[in-house]
Parts: C-alpha cells; sequence; structure tokens
C-alpha cells in the first residue's frame, strides 16, 4: 500500500511547530535559529510531498528557492552572531534590544 | 471725424507721456508749457469738432476690440455728439487756462514735472470718460480721472493730512466704480450689450420703471454720488483741499466731480424709464445743496468754503437731472465751470500772497494789493449768487424754475433750491467780506503784491466767462440729445426771477450786514446758535459717523482674525492633526520592544490569524469533509 | 496666434519639459567656484526655454486639433495598464505655459549671486521648471501625478534649506498638507481608470478618452447610510489636491508659513505660478471629468471662495511684515479666480483664465517690490518704513504701477479678470458677486495703505534708500507691460482660449 500524503503533511506540521515553540520560547540566539531552520525544512519537506503526489514539479522549484534563502539567511545571522559575542553582549535574545525605540 | 476724436484724447495722454518720462530733463518753461500746450492743442481739436457737430455730425466709431467672446463684445469706441462735445470744450477750454495759470503758481515747487504730467493725465482720463461710447471704457475713464485725483491730491506726500486725504477719496471712489460695475453687469445679463447706441435702442425692451431698470439707475448712481462728492459719499471733497489750488479748480470744481451730472444724462433715457430712481437722483441732489451750503456757513477755511460751495452747486445739478431737466443741468455745469474755476484760482492768488495762510479771518483789506484778483473774485461771487446778467443766474434760475414748475412732490425740492440760493449769497459775501474785505475792515495788507499776469489773465477770461456764458444757446445746442426745451409762459419767467433774485439779495444783505457792517453782531449770533453752530461746523460729525461705523470695526475684524482666528481656530485644527498623530506615533512606537521573541509571538500570531481566516472564508475545515 | 505653423515633426512640448532638465544637468556638471558661470547658465536656459514656448504660442491655432489640443506627442509607456506618455496644449494651458517660462526666468534673474549654494539652488529652480511645465503639458493622469509629485521635492528643498524663520517648519507643513491632498488625488485617479473600464472594458489613464466617458453612478454605503455619487465623491477626492494648492479657504494655513519664509526668487514662481496649478488642476479634471458633479459642488465651493477673497483682504489689513502682507494679498486674490472657476459659466471661467495670468504677474511683481524693499532697507517691517518715494521716485512710481494693477483698477489687467470674474458670479451666484465687489473696495484699502505707507510721508525712514538699479527695472518691465497691454488690449485672450472653454463640458450642459 503506497504510503498516504497525509502523513507526510503531519510530520511536517509537526516539526514545524516544534521549531515555532522552540524559536518562542529559546533563548539562546544560536537555538533560535536552528529552529528558525527546522521550521524552513518542515515547510520544504511539505513542498516535496506535494510535489510527489500531485506529480507536478512546481513545489520542488519552491523548495529550492526556500532553501537558497535559508542558506543566505543563516550566513548572515550566524555572521552577526558572531559579532554580538564578540562585542561581549549576552548570548541571550532578551537582551539585544539595541533596536528598540 | 473719426480722426479727429481720437485726437483729441490722445493729445494730452502724449503731453503726460513726455512730462512722465522726461520732465526732470527738461527745463521748467518746456515743461510747462508742453503741458499746457496739449490741453491748449485738444481745445483747438474740440472746437473743430463742435463745428462738425453744429453742422449735424455725430460719431460712434469702433476703433478696436477690447473682448469677444459669446456675445460679450466690448469694443474701444468713440461717441460723440452734442452732450459729448459740449463736456470736452469746457474741459478742454476750463483745462488750459488752469494750466497756464500753474505755470505761474507751481513755479517754485519742486514737483514742477510731475505736477504736469498728472495734470495732462488727468485731462486725458475725463476725455475717455466722456468720449467713450460703451460703459466698459467709460468706467476705465472714471476710475483714471479718480487715479489722477488721488495722485493730485497727494501731491505733496510728505504731509500726513494729504496722504490720508487721497486714500480716503480713492477708496469712496472704489465704492462707486463697485457701484457702476454692478450696474454693467445688470445691463448685460439683461440686454446682452454693453455699448450705448446698443444700449439705448434696447433700453425699452425692459418693464418702465420696474426692478431691473430701477436697480441699474440707482446702482449707475451710487457711482455718480461717490464722483460728485454728493450724499452720503461727500466726505472726501473737503479733505481734497490738501492738494494744490490748481487742482482744486480743475478736478475738484470744474470737471470731475461734475462727471456724475454727465453720467446721469448721458443715461437719460434709462433716467427717464426709471421714475423712482430719477427722483431718489433729485432727492440726493436737493438736499445735498442745502446740506452743503449750511455747512459752507461756518467755515473758514477758502478753499473749504469754495469746496461746500461746488458740492451745493453739484446738488443744483443733480437735482436738475433728476427731474428731467437735463438741459438746465448741463447748462449750469457750464456756467459753473467758469465761476468755480475762477473762483478757486482767484483764491489760489490770495493764498500765494499770504504764504500758504488759508484761514481767511486773517486776511481781508486785498482791493488795493491785489486788485485783480479782487475784482475777478468779486465777479464770480455775483455769478454763483445768481445776481441778475451773470451767467450763474440765468442757469441756476432755469433748475429752480423747471423744479417749481414741476408736478408733485418736486416742488418741495425747488422751494428747497430757492432756500439754498439765498444760502449760496449769504456764505459767499461773507467769504468775500471776510477775505476780501473793503477799506473799512481791519488788516493793513496793502504791501501784499498782485499774482503774475500768466495767475491773472487766466482769471479774467474766466471771469468774462462767468458773466457771457449765460447767453450761450444751450438749449438749442443739446436739443438733439434731449429733445427741444420747455417753453415758459414770460409771466412765470419774470415772476420766479424776481424771487430768485430777491432771496440772492437777501442772502447779500445779510451778510453785508454781519460781516462788513456790525461783526460783533455776528459773534453774538454765534453764540446764540451755539450747539447747532457746533454741529454745523464740524461737518454735522459724518466723518467721526463713518470711522466709527467702517473703519474701526474694519480693522477690528481684521486684528480679530489675524491674532485669533488664524493661528487658533484655523491652524489649531490643522496643528491638532499633527500633535494627534504625534501622539499616535508615541503610543505605537511602544510596540517597538526591541525583543526577537515578542515580534516572533506577534508574527506567529498573526499568521494563524490568516490562516483560520483564509480557511474560514473557504469553508473548508479539516474535520469536516472526507480527508 | 496662428501667425505661422510650426513643423509638426519636432516633438516641441517635450523639449519644453526637456530643455530646463538639460540646463540643471549642465549645471551640475559646473564646479561650484564658478557662481556667475552657474547663474548665467540658469538665466541662458530659462531665456531659450521662453523663447521656445513663446514660438509655440505663436504658432497655436485655435478651434484646432481633437478636443482643441495641439501639439500632442504620445508615446507608450506601460501598456498594459493603460499608462502612455502624452503630452499637449489647449486654451487651458497655453498661456499658463508662457507665464512658467517667464517667471522662471526673472526669478533667476533676481537670485543673488552671493546666495549660498548657488549651484544647488540654480539646479533646483530648473528641475521645479520642468515639473511645472510637465503638470501644464501632462494629458495622462498618472503622467499628471508624477509630476505633480515631483514638483514637491525641489520646492520643500527650496524652502527649507534657502529660507529664512522658520523655514523647516514651513516646508514640512507644506509637504504634509499638499501630500494629503495627492493622496485623495491618487486615489481619484485610480478610481476614475477602473469605473471607466467597468463602463466601457478598456482600461486607459489618458485624460482625451475619460473626458469622453464622464463617470456615472451611485454608490451604496453599507448599513444603510444611503448613496453617494461617484462622480462627486470623484470631484472631492481631485478637488482636495488642487484646493489644497490653490489655496482654497479653510485650508490656507501653509501659505503664509510658507511664502513668508522662502526666498524671493522661489516665492515669485511659488505664488506666481504654482498656485495657478492648483486652479488648473480644477479647470482640466474637476470640470472636464465630471460636469455634474461641478454643478452640484460648484456652489459650495464659490461660497468657500468668496470668504477667502475677503478673509485674505482683512488678513492683508492687519499684517506688520509686508510679505505675509502680499501673501495674504495673493490668497485673497486667488478666491477671486476660483469664484470664477465655480461659477461654471463662460465668461467667469475666461475671466479665471485670464486672472490666472495676471495673478503671476502682478504678485511677481509685488514679491519682487518687497525684496527690493528688504535688500535696500534691511527691512520688511511696515513700522520701520516710510516715505521711501523721497530719495527713490522711479521706485515709487513702479511699486504705484503694481499696486494699482493689484488694486484691479480699471484700464490695467487686474481689472480685466476681476470684471469678467464677477460678471460670471454675478449670473449665477448674485451674493457672491456682491462679497467680492466688497473685497475689491477692501483691496483698495490695503493696498493703498501698504503703497502709502511705505513711499509716502516725511522724514524717510531709512534715511538712505538706493534708487532701482538697471536689473531691477529689467525684472520688472515685462511684468509692467502686461499688466498695461493686458489691461488695454486684451482681445488676444479669448481668441485663443474660446474654443477650448466652450467646449469644456461644464458650460455645454
Amino acid at each position: 500500500m503506497p504510503v498516504p500524503a497525509y502523513t507526510f503533511l503531519v510530520l511536517s506540521g509537526v516539526i514545524f511547530t516544534l521549531g515555532a515553540i522552540g524559536f518562542m520560547v529559546r533563548r539562546n540566539p544560536l537555538v533560535v535559529f536552528m529552529c528558525i531552520e527546522l521550521m524552513l525544512n518542515a515547510v520544504n519537506l511539505s513542498f516535496a510531498t506535494m510535489s510527489r503526489y500531485l506529480n507536478s514539479l512546481d513545489g520542488v522549484v519552491f523548495a529550492f528557492l526556500v532553501i537558497t534563502v535559508a542558506a543566505a539567511e543563516v550566513v548572515v545571522g550566524i555572521a552577526i552572531i558572531v559579532q554580538v559575542y564578540r562585542a561581549g553582549r549576552q548570548m541571550d535574545v532578551d537582551e539585544l534590544d539595541l533596536m528598540k525605540e | 471725424m473719426d480722426i479727429l476724436a481720437p485726437l483729441v484724447l490722445l493729445v494730452p495722454l502724449a503731453g503726460f507721456l513726455v512730462n512722465a518720462l522726461f520732465g526732470r530733463l527738461l527745463p521748467r518753461r518746456v515743461v510747462g508749457w508742453v503741458g499746457a500746450g496739449s490741453i491748449g492743442l485738444a481745445f483747438l481739436f474740440a472746437l473743430l469738432t463742435l463745428s462738425q457737430v453744429l453742422g449735424g455730425q455725430k460719431l460712434d466709431q469702433t476703433y478696436f476690440t477690447w473682448w469677444q467672446s459669446g456675445d460679450f463684445n466690448v469694443p474701444f469706441n468713440l461717441y460723440v455728439d452734442a452732450l459729448s462735445t459740449l463736456m470736452i470744450l469746457v474741459i478742454t477750454g476750463v483745462g488750459f487756462l488752469i494750466h497756464v495759470y500753474s505755470i505761474g503758481y507751481m513755479r517754485e515747487d519742486s514737483g514742477f514735472s510731475r505736477f504736469f504730467a498728472y495734470m495732462n493725465l488727468f485731462v486725458f482720463s475725463m476725455l475717455l470718460l466722456v468720449l467713450s461710447g460703451n460703459l466698459l471704457w467709460l468706467i476705465i475713464g472714471w476710475a483714471m480721472v479718480g487715479l489722477s485725483s488721488y495722485l493730485l491730491i497727494g501731491f505733496w506726500f510728505e504731509r500726513r493730512s494729504a496722504v490720508l486725504a487721497a486714500r480716503k477719496a480713492f477708496v469712496m471712489n472704489t465704492i462707486g466704480d463697485v457701484g457702476m460695475v454692478f450696474a454693467a453687469f445688470l445691463i448685460f445679463l439683461n440686454l446682452r450689450v454693453l455699448d450705448f447706441q446698443g444700449l439705448f435702442s434696447r433700453v425699452h425692451q425692459l418693464p418702465k420703471g420696474g426692478t431691473v431698470i430701477t436697480a441699474i439707475c440707482l446702482l449707475l448712481l451710487v457711482g455718480a454720488v461717490a464722483k460728485s462728492a454728493q450724499l452720503p459719499l461727500h466726505t472726501w471733497l473737503p479733505d481734497a483741499m490738501e492738494g494744490p489750488t490748481p487742482v482744486s479748480a480743475l478736478i475738484h470744481a470744474a470737471t470731475m466731480v461734475t462727471a456724475g451730472v454727465y453720467l446721469v444724462a448721458r443715461m437719460h433715457l434709462l433716467y427717464d424709464w426709471a421714475p423712482t430712481a430719477a427722483a431718489t437722483v433729485a432727492v440726493i441732489g436737493g438736499l445735498t445743496a442745502f446740506f452743503a451750503a449750511t455747512i459752507g456757513t461756518s467755515q473758514v477755511d477758502i478753499k473749504r468754503i469754495l469746496a461746500y460751495s461746488t458740492m451745493s452747486q453739484i446738488g443744483y445739478m443733480f437735482l436738475a437731472v433728476g427731474i428731467g431737466a437735463y438741459t438746465a443741468g448741463m447748462f449750469h455745469f457750464m456756467t459753473h465751470a467758469f465761476f468755480k474755476a475762477l473762483l478757486f484760482l482767484a483764491a489760489g492768488n490770495v493764498i500765494h500772497a499770504f504764504h500758504d495762510d488759508q484761514d481767511i479771518r486773517h486776511m481781508g483789506n486785498l482791493r488795493a494789493g491785489l486788485p485783480i484778483t479782487f475784482w475777478t473774485f468779486l465777479i464770480g461771487t455775483l455769478s454763483i449768487s445768481g445776481f441778475p446778467l451773470f451767467a450763474g443766474f440765468f442757469s441756476k434760475d432755469e433748475i429752480i424754475r423747471s423744479a417749481l414748475s414741476a408736478t408733485g412732490s418736486e416742488v418741495w425740492l425747488g422751494v428747497l433750491a430757492l432756500i439754498t440760493a439765498g444760502l449760496t449769497a449769504y456764505y459767499m459775501f461773507r467769504l468775500f467780506f471776510i477775505a476780501f474785505g473793503w477799506e473799512w475792515l481791519a488788516h493793513d495788507n496793502r504791501h501784499l503784491h498782485e499774482a503774475l499776469p500768466v495767475q491773472t489773465v487766466p482769471i479774467v477770461i474766466l471771469a468774462a466767462g462767468a458773466v457771457v456764458a449765460g447767453y450761450i444757446p444751450v438749449a438749442n445746442f443739446l436739443a438733439p440729445v434731449f429733445g427741444g426745451a420747455v417753453e415758459v409762459g414770460a409771466g412765470a419767467f419774470i415772476g420766479l426771477a424776481a424771487l430768485s433774485v430777491l432771496v440772492a439779495l437777501v442772502g447779500f444783505a445779510v451778510a453785508y450786514l454781519l460781516h462788513a457792517r456790525r461783526p460783533e453782531l455776528a459773534v453774538a449770533w454765534r453764540t446764540r446758535l451755539g450747539p447747532i453752530h457746533t454741529l454745523v461746523e464740524h461737518k454735522y460729525y459724518i466723518d467721526e459717523l463713518y470711522d466709527r461705523i467702517f473703519v474701526r470695526p474694519g480693522l477690528a475684524l481684521a486684528r480679530f482674525l489675524n491674532d485669533v482666528v488664524e493661528p487658533r481656530v484655523i491652524d489649531g485644527a490643522v496643528n491638532a492633526v499633527a500633535t494627534f498623530t504625534l501622539l499616535e506615533a508615541r503610543e505605537f512606537r511602544l510596540l517597538q520592544t526591541g525583543r526577537v521573541r515578542s515580534y516572533a509571538l506577534v508574527t506567529l500570531g498573526g499568521a494563524v490569524g490568516i490562516l483560520l481566516i483564509v480557511v474560514w472564508y473557504l469553508g473548508y475545515l479539516p474535520w469536516k469533509s472526507g480527508a | 496666434m496662428s501667425w505661422y505653423a510650426l513643423p509638426a515633426n519636432v516633438p516641441w512640448l517635450t523639449l519644453v519639459v526637456l530643455l530646463p532638465l538639460i540646463g540643471a544637468l549642465l549645471v551640475a556638471l559646473t564646479p561650484s567656484v564658478a557662481g556667475r558661470v552657474i547663474k548665467q547658465l540658469g538665466i541662458l536656459t530659462s531665456v531659450i526655454t521662453l523663447a521656445l514656448v513663446l514660438a509655440i504660442i505663436g504658432g497655436f491655432q485655435q478651434g484646432v486639433g481633437g478636443l482643441h489640443l495641439q501639439f500632442e506627442e504620445t508615446l507608450q509607456w506601460i501598456p498594459l495598464l493603460g499608462i502612455s506618455y502624452h503630452l499637449g496644449i489647449d486654451g487651458l494651458s497655453l498661456f499658463l505655459l508662457g507665464l512658467n517660462a517667464l517667471l522662471f526666468l526673472i526669478a533667476i534673474v533676481v537670485t543673488d549671486s552671493l546666495t549660498p549654494r548657488l549651484k544647488e539652488f540654480i539646479l533646483l529652480l530648473l528641475i521645479l521648471e520642468a515639473a511645472t511645465a510637465g503638470i501644464l503639458l501632462a494629458l495622462d493622469l498618472v503622467l499628471f501625478y508624477v509630476f505633480w509629485e515631483a514638483m514637491l521635492v525641489p520646492l520643500y528643498f527650496l524652502i527649507g534649506v534657502w529660507g529664512e524663520g522658520r523655514r523647516v517648519y514651513a516646508a514640512f507643513k507644506f509637504l504634509i498638507y499638499t501630500v494629503i491632498g495627492s493622496f485623495a488625488m491618487l486615489i481619484a485617479i485610480l478610481a476614475v481608470a477602473g469605473i471607466n473600464f467597468s463602463q466601457t472594458g478598456q482600461l486607459s489613464f489618458d485624460w482625451t478618452v475619460l473626458v469622453q466617458h464622464p463617470a456615472a453612478g451611485v454608490w451604496h454605503l453599507p448599513a444603510g447610510l444611503g448613496s453617494i455619487g461617484i462622480p462627486q465623491l470623484l470631484f472631492v477626492g481631485f478637488a482636495l489636491a488642487f484646493a489644497i494648492k490653490m489655496p482654497i479657504f479653510p485650508l490656507h494655513t501653509w501659505l503664509p508659513a510658507a511664502y513668508t519664509s522662502a526666498p524671493i526668487p522661489v516665492v515669485i514662481v511659488f505664488a506666481g505660478l504654482v498656485s495657478k496649478l492648483g486652479a488648473y488642476g480644477f479647470l482640466r479634471f474637476n470640470l472636464a471629468l465630471f460636469p455634474e458633479a461641478a454643478h452640484s459642488l460648484g456652489g459650495p465651493l464659490a461660497v468657500l471662495a468668496t470668504i477667502g477673497i475677503l478673509y485674505g483682504a482683512f488678513m492683508a489689513l492687519a499684517q506688520t511684515d509686508l510679505k505675509r502682507l502680499v501673501a495674504y494679498a495673493s490668497m485673497s486674490h486667488l478666491g477671486f479666480i476660483g469664484l470664477g472657476i465655480f461659477a461654471g459659466n463662460l465668461l467667469g471661467i475666461e475671466g479665471a483664465l485670464v486672472q490666472m495670468i495676471n495673478h503671476g504677474v502682478i504678485i511677481a511683481a509685488l514679491f519682487l517690490v518687497v525684496g527690493m524693499i528688504e535688500r535696500r532697507a534691511g527691512t520688511r517691517l511696515r513700522a520701520e518704513l516710510r516715505g521711501l518715494g523721497a530719495t527713490a521716485p522711479l521706485f515709487a512710481a513702479l511699486f504705484l504701477v503694481v499696486s494699482l494693477a493689484a488694486l484691479g483698477l480699471p484700464g490695467l489687467n487686474g481689472f480685466v479678470g476681476e470684471f469678467l470674474i464677477m460678471l460670471g458670479a454675478w449670473a449665477s451666484f448674485l451674493p457672491l458677486a456682491v462679497g467680492a465687489g466688497i473685497g475689491v473696495i477692501l483691496a483698495a484699502w490695503y493696498v493703498l495703505s501698504f503703497y502709502q505707507g511705505s513711499t509716502q510721508e516725511a522724514p524717510p525712514k531709512p534715511a538712505t534708500f538706493p534708487e532701482l538699479r538697471l536689473v531691477d527695472v529689467g525684472a520688472l518691465a515685462p511684468l509692467l507691460a502686461l499688466m498695461v497691454g493686458i489691461g488695454i488690449s486684451p482681445a488676444f485672450f479669448p481668441a485663443a482660449v474660446d474654443a477650448t472653454v466652450k467646449a469644456l463640458p461644464v458650460i455645454l450642459r
């Protein structure tokens, strides 16, 4: 019996939720980034699934886009965090409020 | 004639341009004679026009179009008939004499060329006014006459009193201008024309005595009243005496102030068609004549007395044209131009002799020192008082006669005019006795000397006119415009003539008694009439009244708007919007906590919310339909 | 006007917009130290532009061309959205274009060579000239909007950097106020095109297309609040932008601040031309695209215009600063123009059109005079000035002519417009015409107070007041010539403009 689509989608949803919760709850910026990656990949999974089950390449194309964006974002984000660390600030998301009005 | 008419106009304009642009570079002699000569040349052209008009010619010639859009077609056209010919002859003739006089009178003034430039501008404007063939160009001439008057009243602009007098004259004239413009609107919107030819042929389309025609005539009357200094827009005229005396002679005696009379006469077809308006003209004229005469009895400034006299005499003219006696009104205009100009110019000689003192109580006993001025002034006084055989007698008498022989309420206007005639004789002779005196009066002024010939010759000519002008057959000349003269029986003629002579003699006698023989009686009477005398002396406090009603509230309103309404109300609303925006912005700023986690929460919450809305709208809920 | 025919394949109108920009580019490339060269470049550019505009005016033929537009140029821009680059000129914009070229030339000529950062100043002026020309020539609504917004940037800097007093406040207030109006106009533009699309199936922002299918219909508000006519709504959208620009009472409070703070060359074009663009907008869009709304909403707008006449006059009476006085006088005169437009008849609108030119000429001259006084006496306060005519008679004489034109003396140009406007108003709203008449009397009062208070009485304050130089007389000369010329013989104006005005839908109804 072929694997039904919803299993992958449910998995995708669960991973996304885990990532979202982690993003909101954790305080270490590196962990927050990992959660972001979780969310992005969950979405990728979802795209790939639909692409396979609808026999269309559109989903996979989107997945490529997402991966590219994720990669770029990670590069910039990690660079910022490293600079923050080197500047001697706390590795705590709540303390990094320099953009506050 | 179609070249002649514009020439009459353009020569004074050329004089103005020459003196305005180059006056300061040219020697005084040239400036003076260019100024006077241009008017003299215009007078010659006017005489040529006269000869053509006497031969029965008329002119209504368009030279170019001013504005043409739809049926609003306003040309620049000139209209020459007997009426305009009479006007241009008086304007250029008397004007020329006054210009010549000015060469002597203004010879020591630093603004000599400026004076002649303005005077020529005035003559040009006045000619434009009387020659134009449509209402719009008449208004342009009207306004430019007002401008020249403003420039000449305020000629000695270093004096605050002159500056204010000029402004007052101009603003009051503007009120008149606006009235005339409104009349033009009514005329165009109802008759679709503005030129005289078209207007006169279409007037009868309007219902006689109806609202429209009455409104038109009343609005035109506003303009006439303002320009001719009749009640209630008269207060500028006495103040206008701030200007040099030749200005008072030309503008505020002979010509500009008579423009209102000309207007009513020119529009006689309209006024014939609107009896209520015509009656208003007559009433205003009669009342002003009386009113001004009473004030004239109490003044001590020689020019002011003459100013009120002018106001009074123009009242006569208004009375005449108001009751339909147009020819009588224009006749008086002509004679008045002669004797009033004469009186003012002679007064000018006296003022110069006393080094610009105009108070008559400082004068007297001038027969030996200024003989020519003395005798010519006497002639003028006799003429204005209506003594028989002088010009004033004929013209004033005709007006009184027309009023008294009319039916209806005009009769009491005639009575008023008669009483005013007596008053006129009184205050003019009062002026003569106090200012010129005879040997028995005080002040040894034998050392004073007469003015230059260039100042005395014109006066003599005018004096001749003040006698002879009464014999000019004006009625016949103007018949093509106004219709024939009304026949009067010999009995009525002599009866009324005797009456007016009697009244004049009474006035003369009282003046002689109070101011020549027994001056102490004059003082006694003045004390007895106490408050009345003060009232009259202060011109019935009308100036003060206008100040209270119009000037002060106007300025107060302006200050109120500037200090309260603009900054607090209107701008307050604008700034309130800005302040409100800032306050809101300050509140919204609090959202920017700088914390990633709160942003994340909001983002997530929003995403979930949108998802729910989408699902709601799609009507798709996973647990409802099949997987 | 139709004295000759210009060759048809030359993009005359684009050149008019382009020339100032080319001049701006050349100025930008010139080093800042060469102050005189920069100013001369500016003058040269505007002279050539003026010559070009005069050539166009001379070659204009009345009544010719589709919708009476001539020298049209059309280029595709964004065909998908129906937006094109469409320029054209007709009776409404013809003489305003001339005024534009003339006033900018005068403004550059009187710019003080010692102005700090002269290069940027002239640069911005030239860009502004291109923008205002574009506004007058654009026939595509989006193109119009682009030019409209483009006008704001140079003006903001010109006031905010080179101004005086509370200049930043003034510039800011002007900017925000205008942008609010522009925003309403933007929505209306989009709506007009959208409604046209739903009614004709053709998406176009072109005025020539939209004018042939006037918007109609009614919008029923939800929750039973009633219904609003769609043309009325669109009318209001455009009207807000133009009413703020003119300005119309009570949306005027940016004006005194902006005019008083701006330097003289800027205020000459600001008061002389930019304010007319609001009036032009009313004619081009409100009256042409929404004729029925113009009839129903014209009344209240005419009332506001008349209130503006009287309000401006009274405020002018109360001012102690000469520049501020002229600012309020300008507002009062613009009220006349508004009254003529909203009277909605042939004579009123033609009067408003000619008065736009007249007002531009008169107000530019008045501000020039104020500038002359300030430069020589060092002050603009009435209390510190007196009797200047004694030491500078030529100045007093020219000042007098300008004052007489300002108070509408018959025989000078101000009277021509005022007469026609009041006549048109009398036919539509009699009481407002009477109000305008009162405004004329008030004008005589405050103008004479202004003139006499400065030039008359003795002793003069300040004691020395140098006479005018040749360049001053030269700047005033064309304005004075127009004042007298248009006053005596204005017939050329209706000859050129009649056909366009008669074709305005608002009159045909």
